[in-house]
């Protein structure tokens, strides 16, 4: 994969898409429909939307910055800018703490604590400069790299040999996370290359892809294992010893969403060492191309701190302790910080794919109130996953890949094209009808005629991507007024079939019209007017399942 | 209305200029407000014209909730970290001075806490007995609450009719939030909306004729009005959305809804529009962040949060995006402000 060639030619398609200047933001079309499941992974869509995101986080030119500190402290700038990318995506980001212990990570090289300071002190600045400064955190990082390489006295031309103080400038202390963060991460990006542009489209940073191997111990694991997750396939089992039993009888009813505020690897990292005391069930890495599952579902991770402990409390309302969001809730980690202006489309993918399959397997409710942000259960002292991760997105998404109401299973067709997803559902209705909103209708209202003996039909179109057999259910509001013989019109793969139901009864909620075949492509349920006359037909929402 | 507020060019660089110290001093209220700057989290209180002072104080995060329909009291939610173990508890707290009633011990979660309209009650989002409950508590020391609803899936976010009679909340028992409203004891509910996608934070107009909620049926988070009796359902913003929709707040006559759209690049604009219908008119810029909008008692004008000067303050306006006015100066942040009905 060229990463480089990659994100330059979808910037470059980006950019003409917006040629005419900075677009207005009222009147833009919905931001993100579902994509459906049978489409690939990554459409030019996705990766114009991944180009655009990055320009939204790397708003200067660094090129210049990242020469200027790696040439004053001797260090290869592809270095430098390799690990640029990897901590921050190039972004001089603000961290927080999340997990206790470890200190906030800041600027473009996500120096923390120790780092931070020592850094400032080798570069000949301020802290603060350190900390707010692009050029002042850059000179640490690298200040910090040269005294690393002096230590340990190898050729400085030698960039594979610079692995070890690469290891030194991160706080990773696990051989494994070590490992994976110098060969699949790091070296990743200095083999491949990278690149960001600034919203108005100049070079950002580039990063030319070179040969090079790191001279470093690889990781033990391979893509092998990764089978081996214990309750997500996809995911590479990486056990934490930070968790312990769920209270019997828990229900487990909510998924918790983090940022680990630092990459991947030192996230992993963290939470498999014993000394960390904090766990996560999952950790996402940035581009969504890996999973980590570090704890078993059916066991308690401990990833919020917002947690009833009686014994901590005199004793009192001991029967509250059930209610930890430790105990019944699972944890999802994703590599990268809250203050971020953007999560990477792909990163957003996978999660949502974990997360419906964990709402799967647990049985969680799959909403904004059982899928939450850290920060809302722990406002105190927590903000993440931070005001730009994509919730509306990120939820349609869940929905979407479980088949709720989505591209893979059911399908609603609402008399509101406003409502419909114009790519599987469409409703036509003649000028004739009338809108109404008499309480109880699905969506947004409804349409009504009087009977008369014409047809004229609303019509109800459904996508079906492959031929099979489904239910058909209707929606009315109930009425005395209505129709006691409403006529649906179903054209099925063996002709048409007609239903009459009782719009009299049985009201604001699906009522079952019968099950048949339709063909692949566009299938279409009617209701006419065409019945007794002296009452009304309503049409206001049909489901196929 | 064209004429009126800004569509573009205002926010701190108004022609109107901000509000003379004397327009201020005439504003009839007060705002509370939760700042940051002794470390942990306060709430302070701030004068149309500048004079601060401060209500909580202690180890504590305070988070200003609403205020009593007496404008005597503030529903405060404090929140403690023991040993990486995080407390919260509601406490009503005088706003004359004197200590705070803590209405149940500390615990895991206790949000979203509302007035009744005569004060005498409250409800609230609770943990204490299930997943998420809506309840119903007295605002006096160890008086038990009562749950108005018993859902495994969870029911959240209550609002009280303006009569006190029904309560609407949201309830996930189909699978996804539904707009629901029960009597005040938690009889007689019925549900609102109907969608296979998300439908919450309802809320009631002063007349009690609409309430507002959040929804993403089309894909996207955005207001909506609907009767109590669930008919007569249309989007606040009608052809003209601008972002994602959120953060609600009628005036006090319900003759205006004011809300937020979030904006690319965590930007954020305030937008007003009259609840019978109509075009929505911006009241800031969209330049920066603008949000939390809280209307003054008199309808006249209102508090909002910026960063456009750097810091997050509290800012002041009249309730035609004109006179735009820095209310908070500390460098640290302020934010969450809530009108008292008084001087």
């Amino acid at each position: 994969m060229h990463v480089l060639s990659k994100t330059f030619a979808a910037t470059a398609a980006a950019l003409a898409l917006s040629a005419c200047g900075p677009q207005p933001q009222q009147e833009t079309p919905p931001p993100e429909a579902p994509p459906a499941a049978e489409a690939p992974a990554q459409t030019a869509e996705d990766i114009a939307a991944e180009a655009h995101d990055a320009a939204r986080r790397t708003p200067e030119e660094l090129d210049a910055l990242f020469a200027q500190a790696a040439r004053e402290f001797d260090v290869p700038v592809s270095l430098l800018k390799a690990i640029s990318y990897v901590e921050t995506r190039f972004e001089h980001i603000q961290g927080e703490e999340e997990f206790e212990g470890r200190p906030a990570a800041f600027g473009l090289m996500a120096l923390r604590g120790d780092k931070l300071t020592d850094g400032a002190a080798l570069a000949g600045v301020s802290v603060a400069a350190v900390r707010d400064e692009p050029l002042a955190n850059l000179r640490a990082g690298a200040a910090l790299l040269s005294k690393y390489a002096t230590e340990e006295g190898f050729d400085r031309k030698d960039l594979g040999a610079w692995a070890t103080a690469v290891v030194k400038l991160s706080d990773i202390t696990d051989a494994e996370a070590q490992a994976s963060y110098i060969h699949n991460e790091v070296y990743s990006a200095l083999r491949e290359g990278a690149g960001a542009f600034t919203p108005r489209g100049k070079v950002a940073v580039s990063l030319e892809g070179s040969k090079v191997e790191a001279k470093f111990a690889l990781p033990k694991l391979q893509a092998g294992l990764a089978a081996l997750a214990p309750d997500y396939a996809p995911a590479i089992w990486r056990p934490s010893p930070n968790y312990n039993a769920r209270p019997s009888g828990t229900n487990v009813s909510m998924i918790i969403i983090h940022t680990c505020e630092g990459g991947y690897s030192g996230c992993w990292g963290w939470l498999t060492n014993s000394a960390a005391g904090v766990s996560a069930h999952y950790v996402v890495n940035e581009s969504g191309s890996e999973v980590s599952q570090l704890v078993r579902e059916s066991d308690r991770a401990w990833h919020v701190g917002a947690s009833y402990s009686c014994s901590l409390n005199g004793n009192v309302d001991c029967g509250l302790n059930g209610t930890s969001v430790n105990h019944f809730s699972v944890g999802i980690e994703h590599g990268g910080y809250a203050s971020q202006a953007s999560f990477p489309a792909g990163q957003i993918d996978t999660s949502a794919k974990l997360s419906c399959d964990i709402s799967k397997g647990q049985g969680i409710t799959r909403d904004s109130y059982h899928i939450v942000a850290h920060g809302r259960l722990q406002p105190s002292s927590r903000t993440d996953p931070g005001p730009n991760w994509p919730w509306s997105s990120y939820i349609s998404k869940i929905k979407s890949y479980c088949g709720d109401g989505g591209s893979t299973g059911t399908i609603v067709v609402d008399s509101h094209n406003a409502n419909n997803d114009s790519a599987k559902a469409r409703t036509d209705v003649p000028a004739s009808w009338a809108s109404g909103t008499s309480a109880g209708y699905y969506g947004s209202g409804y349409y009504y005629a009087s009977t008369q003996p014409i047809s004229e039909p609303v019509v109800f179109n459904f996508y079906m991507p492959a031929a099979g057999t489904r239910t058909i259910d209707a929606w009315w509001v109930s009425g005395t007024n209505r129709s006691p013989s409403a006529p649906f019109i179903i054209t099925h793969s063996g002709g048409n079939s007609t239903v009459t139901v009782n719009q009299q009864a049985n009201g604001s909620t699906w009522n079952a019209l019968g099950t048949y075949s339709f063909p692949a492509g566009w299938n279409k349920v009617q209701l006419s007017r065409w019945a007794t006359e002296g009452y009304v037909v309503m049409a206001d929402a049909i489901r196929v399942r | 209305m064209l004429g009126v507020g800004c569509s573009g060019r205002c926010g701190g660089a108004s022609g109107a200029g901000p509000l003379s110290k004397e327009e201020a001093r005439a504003i009839p209220g007060a705002v509370v407000f939760l700042s940051e700057r002794a470390g942990q989290k306060d709430v302070w209180q701030v004068s149309p014209d500048g004079a601060e002072t401060q209500i909580t104080r202690g180890p504590e995060d305070d988070y200003p909730g609403p205020v009593s329909p007496d404008g005597k009291s503030l529903l405060v939610v404090a929140v403690r970290e023991v040993d990486g173990l995080q407390f919260q508890q509601l406490r009503v707290q005088p706003l004359a001075g004197g200590d705070a009633v803590p209405l149940h011990a500390p615990r895991a979660r206790a949000r979203n806490a509302v007035w009744a309209p005569d004060g005498s009650w409250l409800s609230a989002e609770s943990d204490a007995q299930g997943f998420s409950d809506v309840v119903r508590l007295e605002p006096r020391a160890d008086v038990p609450e009562v749950r108005l609803t018993q859902v495994k899936e969870g029911c959240f976010e209550p609002s009280i009719s303006p009569d006190g009679q029904e309560v609407a909340f949201v309830c996930s028992r189909e699978g996804d939030p539904e707009i629901y409203v029960a009597k005040a004891d938690g009889t007689n509910e019925r549900r609102l909306t109907a969608f296979h996608r998300e439908d919450r934070a309802p809320m009631w107009s002063p007349d009690g004729k609409w309430i507002v909620f959040i929804s993403d049926r089309e894909s996207r988070e955005r207001l909506y009005l609907i009767r109590p009796d669930g008919s007569d359902l249309r989007a606040v913003s009608g052809e003209s959305f601008s972002g994602d929709e959120r953060e609600p707040v009628f005036s006090p006559d319900g003759k205006h809804l004011v809300y937020v759209s979030r904006e690319p690049e965590a930007r954020a604009r305030l937008w007003r529009v009259p609840v019978e219908g109509g075009v929505p008119v911006a009241l800031t810029d969209g330049q920066r962040r603008d949000d939390m909008p809280a209307w003054s008692p008199d309808g006249k004008y209102l508090a909002f949060v910026s960063e456009r000067e750097g810091n997050t303050d509290v800012y002041l306006m009249r309730a035609d995006g004109s006179g735009q006015t820095r209310l908070t100066t500390a460098k640290e942040p302020d934010w969450l402000p809530r009108w008292v009905a008084r001087r």
